[in-house]
């Protein structure tokens, strides 16, 4: 799964494209020829409104709870999971996922979202959580320390 | 602590020893009962903590005066130099709060074999990542 969430977000581009024509004066059916580079032409705010769409359609997508998105919201993570999130399809496309706000009652400072995936074998298990490490070890301290995978080796039927 | 090696044999007398809890956990694991299993799961998240511990602390690392606080400054400190293995470690802590503390019976469902093979066979990897460090 990509999470282009810029490119898809056509409506938000045209009322952009609207409103700015609106400010600098040209009438309503006269747009702007489109740019090649969409994220050029939106401001901060817009990109802002954009990731939050796409992280909220992302937990709604796997019934994370209201809890999950406000731990994200009051932190400013956003952006990170997005991130995070595109780590983990990159290395399980059809990954299905349960978001759970992990606490510690011996450290109240140390929360973070746990981000449960199931898979086939303590094999498969290993594979992707060396393969997850490896690939978020760049990321921002705060992004880094707020998400951890925690796989789930799925029960066999037998 | 520093001057105990990762699989290194455990000695009952020297109760502090992170081989001592790795052991404990190897052999709860084996047992039915989901009690057991949550403690071996947690035992084994205790066993790396440990050696993270004095690995961060041998580079002349302090710790925090607040004991409970540790978990986070651990793996906060091991990131730095020791990434994978801070990763794995984190996980296991993640691990160890539903052993100890989410103890709703339907949770129950997650401590069982594979599960169980698998955290062991983290903590084995987490040894190795931490011995390249």
């Amino acid at each position: 799964m990509k999470l282009w969430f810029v490119q898809l977000e056509a409506d938000e581009q045209t009322d952009y494209t609207r409103k700015e024509g609106a400010r600098r004066g040209l009438p309503p059916y006269i747009k702007e020829s489109p740019s090649e580079e969409p994220i050029n032409v939106l401001s901060v705010k817009m990109l802002e409104r954009l990731i939050e769409s796409r992280v909220r359609f992302l937990l709604h997508r796997f019934n994370a709870s209201e809890q999950v998105w406000e731990f994200i919201k009051s932190r400013k993570l956003q952006l990170g999971f997005i991130r995070v999130m595109e780590i983990l399809f990159g290395i399980l496309p059809n990954a299905q996922v349960r978001f759970e706000l992990s606490e510690d009652p011996e450290d109240p400072d140390f929360s973070l979202i746990a981000i449960e995936v199931d898979v086939s074998s303590p094999q498969e298990a290993l594979r992707v959580s060396r393969e997850f490490a490896k690939r978020r070890a760049d990321l921002p301290d705060d992004q880094w320390l707020a998400f951890c995978l925690v796989p789930n080796v799925r029960r066999s039927n037998g | 602590m520093a001057g105990f090696l990762p699989g290194a044999e455990c000695e009952a007398v020297k109760w502090m020893n992170p081989n001592c809890f790795a052991d404990l956990a190897r052999r709860l694991m084996h047992n039915i009962s989901v009690e057991a299993q949550r403690t071996a799961v947690s035992r084994f998240y205790y066993a790396a903590h440990h050696f993270a511990f004095a690995s961060v602390v041998s580079r002349g690392r302090r710790p925090p005066s607040q004991g409970w606080r540790r978990h986070k400054w651990v793996i906060d400190e091991l990131r730095g130099f020791c990434p994978i293995a801070a990763d794995f470690l984190q996980q296991m802590a993640v691990h160890r709060r539903r052993a100890d503390y989410d103890l709703q019976q339907h949770h129950d469902a997650w401590f069982y074999k594979d599960n169980l093979q698998y955290v062991a066979a983290l903590y084995e990897e987490f040894l190795a990542e931490l011995k390249k460090c």
